[in-house]
């Protein structure tokens, strides 16, 4: 019984290291409905191609909030410099819908997609 | 997105990983280290540390590096225990520097081992004079090993045709204060013996003493927390620095 708990407890406990640095790639997947990052900003990139800029506002809102529940989970097993530059865009997109930048938003909504599927890997 | 936390995570990870991995290599004393072991452990406890406060990248490259090198050194050391060959190839042969009194330098220069080296290690060996020396053997984990000519060397109770007296292991008997039944009871006494040496060694009881050893050949020690020193050797020097 000693012997055994000698093995197990290490097995367990690497096995619980390994799922904590690994588990980004399905974390960052939604599990809450309001928490789906890609589609808020699929939806935000179609009120943008479609110039409704106060839709866009509000999916931007949304977005924002989903990726902020996203990256609580997905933050021991994902890069900080993605996570941060996540954010960043986030805000920029903002200040780019006020001044009704269409091609600046395509553009940073571009990198959140390059960045989202590289996020855990 | 919390560094604080994230930092105090990986650090956890971190930690029991190496306490783990380290385990799992075996027990290996750091005077029995070779250089190449020693770099081994550096690297080791290097990317740990990294693992733990390097937020710019994933934890788990970090750790996979960890379990790799980890991995390299115990196949390594299953590959020395199991081919003797291997072993010298990987680990080195224990060279002679010293054969008959005579220094061997060719064999020095070829370790790149200097007569300061030697010197110095047979000082801390206790030996001052060159010509008490018969053989010394550089090992493979830089220890100098030294045999000394026979007039130097210490007499024995062999040489002296004397029985010699047989030594066993200090069985512990009191711990902190703790009477320690199962040992008790491994040598043959009881609780009554105990407690009277207790008493003969001028103690109340066992929550008097520090330690209490005893000894296959009849031999008693005892430390109680109490030490009775009429003058307290002090070998610190500090105050005389200023």
């Amino acid at each position: 019984m000693k012997g055994l708990g000698f093995i197990f407890i290490p097995v367990f406990l690497i096995g619980i290291f390994i799922l904590s640095m690994t588990t980004g790639i399905l974390l960052k997947k939604p599990f809450l409905g309001h928490d789906d990052v890609l589609h808020h900003v699929h939806v935000l990139k179609e009120d943008v191609r479609n110039e409704q800029w106060d839709k866009a506002e509000d999916h931007l809102i949304k977005a924002k909030k989903a990726w902020k529940t996203v990256s609580k989970r997905i933050q021991f097993s994902s890069e900080r410099e993605e996570m941060r530059l996540i954010s960043r865009i986030f805000v920029r997109i903002h200040g780019f819908i006020e001044a009704r930048e269409k091609g600046s938003i395509l553009a940073e909504i571009a990198e959140i997609e390059y960045l989202w599927d590289e996020l855990g890997r | 997105m919390n560094d604080t936390l994230v930092v105090f995570i990986r650090s956890i990870v971190a930690f029991f990983s190496l306490l783990i991995f380290t385990r799992s290599l075996g027990k290996q004393q750091v005077s029995h280290l070779t250089f190449f072991d020693y770099i081994l452990g550096i690297t080791i406890g290097s990317i740990a540390a990294t693992l733990t406060t390097d937020l710019t990248s994933r934890a788990w490259p970090h750790w996979v590096g960890l379990f790799s090198w980890t991995s390299f050194v115990f196949i390594l050391q299953w590959v020395t225990v199991k081919s003797h060959k291997l072993s010298k190839y990987i680990d080195g042969e224990p060279a002679i520097v010293i054969m008959n009194g005579q220094i061997m330098e060719g064999t020095m220069k070829k370790l790149r081992y200097r007569a300061a080296d030697l010197t110095d290690q047979l000082r801390d060996k206790g030996i001052f004079d060159m010509n008490e020396v018969a053989f010394a053997i550089l090992e493979t984990n830089g220890k100098l090993s030294v045999l000394k000519k026979s007039p130097y060397q210490p007499v024995t109770p062999k040489d002296l045709n004397l029985p010699p007296k047989s030594k066993g292991v200090d069985v512990e008997l009191i711990y902190d204060g703790r009477v320690l039944k199962s040992n008790l009871k491994q040598v043959n006494k009881n609780m009554e013996w105990l407690e009277n040496q207790i008493r003969l060694y001028g103690f109340t009881s066992s929550k008097d003493v520090f330690l209490a050893t005893y000894q296959k050949n009849g031999s008693f020690y005892i430390d109680g927390y109490r030490d009775h020193l009429s003058q307290a050797t002090d070998v610190s020097d500090y105050n005389d620095l200023e």
